[in-house]
């Protein structure tokens, strides 16, 4: 059963999340992100951290090196600026990022 | 992947750690591991999965978990009877619920200025007396401020009449009279003289 963490608009969490089922950010957190299932960035999402997760979809603004086992979405709301590391990457038309896209598969 | 946003409220799940200095504007609810130091302008919910090793600085908290830190509360504090509570609690309004395991210390502000224990100041009964004083001593006593536990002024009230009543003073308070602790009468005073023969040479 996976258990969903949410993180709320308003607020701010300055170190480290980390935990086993999903993680779901609507407001501020800065540090370091390591979810094993997957990390949700919604579109008042801000995340200045290194992000270590299964999948990540990605609606808000990250900055950051995002690292996912399967795969990273960038929606067309989504903003980044940091290395990506996935071994299937998507970014959506309108979606805005810089940096690095590291796709070597690994097991 | 995309899924429709039905997450709404703020909530730790079972199985993560959130380590370091959160702050917020809306309620919370821990149901896993919270650590470090906690600024709430909201409600905290403590489930019983939840564990705080944190200081809580919140308006609410209700506490259904274990919590190690001082928590302080604008408005309330309640510890569930499934919860399990170390630290100091600073709030008005304080309810530790029957089952609740507690260790610490609860200060609920200043309650002498809200006029809490009004009765007990003024409605004490006079002990009976067991020395005999000349009447001028009796009369000189009362004239005399009675040690108060608060400051009258500091409530707003003016000094009442004053009674001879015995009331320990906050350094007295469980410490047996003795002759170097009790007050000392001055030199003319009429108990003195009692005492001490001098003859003046005039």
């Amino acid at each position: 059963m996976s258990t969903t963490t949410v993180i709320g608009a308003s607020i701010i969490v300055d170190g480290e999340i980390s935990g086993e089922g999903r993680l779901v950010v609507q407001g501020t957190v800065r540090g370091r992100v390591q979810v094993k299932t997957a990390v949700q960035v919604e579109r008042t999402g801000a995340v200045d951290a290194e992000v270590d997760t299964d999948q990540a979809l990605i609606s808000g603004t990250v900055k950051g090196r995002v690292s996912a086992r399967t795969r990273v979405e960038l929606t067309p709301d989504g903003r980044m600026s940091g290395d990506l590391k996935a071994p299937r990457i998507l970014i959506a038309d309108g979606a805005q990022f810089r940096g690095n896209v590291d796709m070597d598969e690994r097991g | 992947m995309a899924k429709p946003m039905a997450e709404v409220g703020t909530r730790i799940a079972p199985d993560f750690l959130l380590k370091g200095k959160i702050s917020g504007d809306e309620d919370m609810v821990v149901a896993g591991r919270l650590e470090g130091s906690l600024e709430l302008a909201g409600t905290l919910y403590v489930e019983p999965s939840g564990v705080v090793k944190a200081d809580l600085r919140v308006e609410r908290a209700v506490i259904a978990g274990v919590v190690v830190g001082n928590v302080e509360a604008s408005e309330s504090i309640q510890i569930a009877p499934e919860g399990r509570v170390m630290g100091d609690l600073h709030a008005p309004r304080v309810s530790i619920a029957e089952g609740a395991r507690y260790a610490g210390a609860v200060d609920m502000g200043d309650l002498g200025e809200r006029g809490v224990f009004d009765e007990a100041k003024t409605q004490v009964p006079r002990p009976a007396a067991r020395v005999r004083m000349p009447p001028e001593v009796v009369a000189e006593r009362r004239a005399a401020p009675a040690p108060v536990l608060l400051s009258d002024e500091a409530a707003g009230r003016s000094r009442p009449p004053t009674p001879t009543i015995i009331e320990p003073s906050r350094s007295t308070v469980g410490l047996v009279s003795s002759p170097s602790t009790r007050p000392q009468p001055s030199e003319n005073d009429p108990r003195r003289r009692k005492r001490i023969v001098v003859k003046k040479r005039s």
